[in-house]
């Protein structure tokens, strides 16, 4: 394991939703809700997905993404120390900044273990395209 | 009525969300549940306190309408002294561990902050979790 990498996913809900399209408006027949739990060690080039690709997410392709951190190094979100996370979709790497709120926001410090809480939205590999 | 205090939690869904649900420990749950709502509350810097929503199904999670939380997302809907525009945007964070809220604005400003205690403000939130043991009406 090297820092970045992504040490377990823990799918806490796993929901098939009608109705979709995809992204050039062709229409599917199920889209899915994945929430679930990743943890990861950071380094500041990102913790990379690439690997996994967006099955760490529990997707084959992602419409909507929604992360909240839960702890860095063990440590949760405290007053003037908040956390914040974006995911680079180009690249596939997620990036989080803490001490939000502190005269200078930083990274994790490369190694630190973090974990993250998800709400995804998108296509399951498994549905068919009308 | 002391700063940090919530004075009312509006529950505006809960939705069943059947099937395919898991603890944290892996343990198959028959549904998880989907809520969303509004928080009004005045800030501290220790923390807007889910506890003081005591009033609230004993307050905690279970006043957010949940018994345990697998995720919530915040938004802030007002604010007495601020308004969000393109240098005062608001990050929020939940400690999951004290159930304390926790909100920096001026995001995207020279000096993001946490808000002046007092201040009075609503927020929305959304959730996914594991539905109370005792129905919430």
């Amino acid at each position: 394991m090297a820092n970045g990498d992504i040490t377990h996913v823990k799918l806490l809900y796993r929901k098939p939703l009608e109705g979709g399209q995809s992204s050039s408006g062709t229409a599917k027949n199920t889209k899915l809700l994945v929430c679930g739990e990743l943890s990861a060690t950071w380094v500041d080039t990102g913790i990379a997905i690439n690997k996994a690709g967006l099955a760490a997410f529990g997707l084959e392709t992602m419409d909507f993404l929604r992360m909240q951190v839960l702890t860095v190094n063990a440590v949760y979100p405290a007053a003037e120390a908040l956390f914040a996370a974006s995911f680079d979709v180009t690249n596939q790497k997620i990036f989080i900044s803490s001490d939000e709120g502190a005269a200078t926001a930083v990274n994790p410090d490369a190694g630190e273990a973090c974990v993250i809480r998800f709400v995804a939205i998108g296509d399951d590999a498994t549905t068919p395209e009308l | 009525m002391s700063s940090g205090d919530i004075t009312a939690i509006r529950i505006l869904g809960s939705v069943k969300l059947p099937g395919g649900g898991f603890t944290t420990t892996g343990v198959a749950v028959q549904h998880k549940t989907m809520v969303w709502g509004e928080i009004t509350c005045t800030y501290v810097s220790t923390g807007i306190d889910l506890a003081t929503a005591s009033a609230y199904h004993g307050g905690g999670v279970r006043a957010l309408g949940l018994e345990t939380l697998d995720f919530i997302d915040f938004h802030q809907d007002y604010n007495d002294n601020e308004i969000i525009d393109k240098d005062n945007l608001t990050l929020i964070n939940l400690d999951i561990a004290d159930n304390l809220i926790y909100m920096i604005e001026s995001v995207g400003g020279n000096s993001a902050a946490a808000p002046t205690d007092a201040d009075a403000m609503r927020l929305t939130y959304w959730a996914i979790g594991d539905a109370p043991s005792v129905d919430v009406t």
